[in-house]
């Protein structure tokens, strides 16, 4: 392992003391009361597993923003003037995917482990009690597990098509909003539109699509089934992370066939993300709906056009 | 040795840099010059492996510099501005560069230091430009490069570090036969430093030869002429300077032909001037505009 990897793992090791430091310490302010509960008798033990289930998803949500800030910065310097300085190194930039996926694996680890124990400790009055919570709370810390995998898997995969670090890290977070708005504001538009013969083939093909990859009919846990989903990505993020041009390095896209996709995409999405707005208003008829879609979509398209421009 | 063939690299639809070739021999000094924002950088970003060429190809020692990591182990590059970690000290960048570069000599950083004394417990980022230039300096002959990139490597640096780093520069040629490629706008220091120069001019190669060659080829000729006359229907002039009845013609083409002309229109007096790299240049680029 060479200094600049070593550089990575210094970031990360530090990022993850920072962050485990943190969550020990709301933690130990959340222990205090819990404790003082306890001794009174007035808590469950639900309620316990409850608070330690909300813990962890604070410590993930933080522990995500810490992978997050550690591979902006690796990217930062890998970016604009720093850059110069990295890409002339002897250092191939290929097993540099590796090495962030697995590190960042390790460092998810660390935290699992930090998490569990915490748990543990917190717990130990009714864990002494013979009940297994210790199940339970590690079944809350392999979901958490799991999100995080997906979640790092479309972000790496995002870093490998967009040059700028920050707006990678954004684009998981971008994507899941734009579906989640494109499924509400579809649910938002009149039974009519829906019954449209276009949004049945469409349904129909994602509907298929959804069934092909989420293994519909087989059991699977949802935890497993993250990490069976994010298996593909990192095999196509590091296809592309092979095949980067990294003199595009700062430019928007690493890849420029992704600029249709992205124009296309985002603009369909925030059309039907738009239709919870229209739906605001009491106006319902057909015209208006293909109206404020058409104008949506055309908002969107120049929205997208001035990020592009702007970053590109 | 480089080797340069058929180089052109775009930025979007600007072509920087046009189909260059250059060749730099093993043990030489080469020198690239040029107005600002004519392609020198961008050559010396894909001599180093930092920028993928859009077409043609560069070879070190007949390999393929990009995305290789044994051939950039051979290069050293001080660039114009080094942006190292900015909250490292001089000594970690020192065990940083060793861990990067196993051909990294401390002995040799010593002693480049005991030279120019920068302190190894200051930060990156409370080193003036001029110290930073340094430590790129020594950091990148440390590593006992075979071939060493420099952009513009006296640029901050005072009158002394100059003089050492050219002294050093000449050392690591005559001693072990490294291969240097420079950019600089300080000429007076490229003429005396280089073996050949490549004068660009909108990314395309303008002059290419030794410094005594661009010499030879671009000439300034004093003549004399009683009355005034008008010389724009010689060809191959690229400047000239009236002061009364003395015309300093710059030309990058002069024969006998040229000679015959200027006395045909009256030429009283006719004789060469020397020409220094600096004003080769200046009037290259007077002509370009």
């Amino acid at each position: 392992m060479n200094s600049l990897y070593k550089n990575y793992i210094k970031n990360s090791l530090i990022l993850l003391g920072g962050a485990s430091l943190f969550s020990i310490f709301l933690n130990f302010m959340d222990i205090m009361s819990e404790n003082a509960s306890f001794v009174q008798g007035q808590e469950s033990r639900t309620s316990y597993l409850s608070e330690w289930s909300q813990w962890a998803g604070t410590v993930f949500i933080i522990i995500f923003v810490a992978i997050g800030l550690n591979t902006f910065l690796h990217y930062k310097n890998v970016n604009k003037k720093t850059g110069i300085f990295i890409k002339q190194l002897p250092v191939k930039y290929s097993s540099d995917f590796l090495f962030k996926t697995i590190s960042s694996l390790i460092f998810i680890g660390v935290t699992l482990t930090v998490l569990c124990a915490i748990g543990w400790v917190m717990y130990s009055p009714y864990f002494a009690e013979g009940e297994n919570y210790f199940k339970q709370m590690w079944d809350t810390a392999y979901m958490t597990f799991a999100v995080m995998v997906l979640f790092y898997s479309i972000g790496l995969l995002s870093q490998q098509i967009i040059g700028i670090p920050l707006l990678a890290i954004c684009a998981p977070f971008g994507a899941f909003f734009g579906t989640l708005g494109s499924f509400i504001g579809y649910e938002s538009m009149p039974y009519a539109i829906r019954e449209l013969p276009i949004f049945k083939i469409a349904l129909n093909i994602l509907d298929k699509f959804f069934e092909f990859i989420c293994f519909y009919g087989k059991i699977y846990p949802e935890e497993t089934l993250f990490i069976i989903w994010s298996i593909p990505l990192f095999i196509l993020a590091a296809i592309l992370n092979s095949n980067i041009d990294y003199s595009n390095m700062g430019k928007l896209f690493l890849f420029r066939r992704c600029r249709p996709v992205a124009y296309v995409i985002g603009s369909t999405m925030f059309a039907f993300s738009m239709q919870c707005v229209v739906n605001c208003f009491e106006i319902r008829s057909i015209a208006v709906v293909i109206i404020s879609f058409i104008l949506s979509w055309l908002a969107g398209f120049k929205i997208i056009q001035y990020f592009v421009r702007r970053f590109d | 040795m480089i080797e340069i063939k058929g180089l052109t690299k775009c930025y979007g639809n600007f072509k920087a840099v046009d189909n260059v070739s250059i060749t730099v021999p093993k043990g030489t000094i080469h020198g690239i010059i040029g107005e600002n924002g004519v392609g020198k950088t961008t050559i010396i970003h894909c001599v180093t492996g930092i920028y993928k060429p859009n077409e043609g190809v560069v070879l070190i020692d007949g390999e393929d510099v990009y995305d290789d990591p044994k051939v950039k182990a051979r290069i050293g590059f001080v660039a114009d501005s080094n942006s190292y970690f900015p909250t490292y000290r001089v000594k970690d960048m020192v065990k940083f560069y060793k861990g990067i570069y196993q051909s990294f000599d401390e002995n040799c950083f010593n002693e480049l230091n005991a030279i120019f004394a920068l302190p190894e417990d200051r930060r990156i980022n409370q080193l003036s430009k001029g110290m930073q230039m340094r430590l790129a300096l020594m950091l990148n002959i440390a590593i006992r490069p075979d071939v060493l990139v420099l952009d513009e490597p006296t640029s901050g640096l005072d009158a002394l570090a100059k003089k050492q780093v050219t002294d050093i520069l000449i050392k690591e040629v005559a001693e072990r036969e490294c291969t240097i490629l420079i950019s600089s706008h300080h000429l007076s220091e490229l003429e005396k430093l280089c073996d050949d120069i490549t004068m660009l001019q909108g990314g395309k190669v303008k002059y290419q030869s030794s410094v005594d060659g661009i010499k030879a080829k671009v000439k300034k000729l004093q003549a004399v002429f009683s009355s005034p006359v008008d010389l724009s229907d010689i060809e191959g002039i690229l400047n000239i300077e009236q002061i009364g009845s003395i015309y300093h013609i710059i030309t990058d083409d002069y024969t006998q032909t040229m000679e015959r002309q200027l006395y045909a229109k009256g030429a009283d007096i006719l004789e060469e001037i020397g020409m220094s790299l600096e004003e080769i240049f200046i009037y290259s680029a007077k002509e370009q505009r």
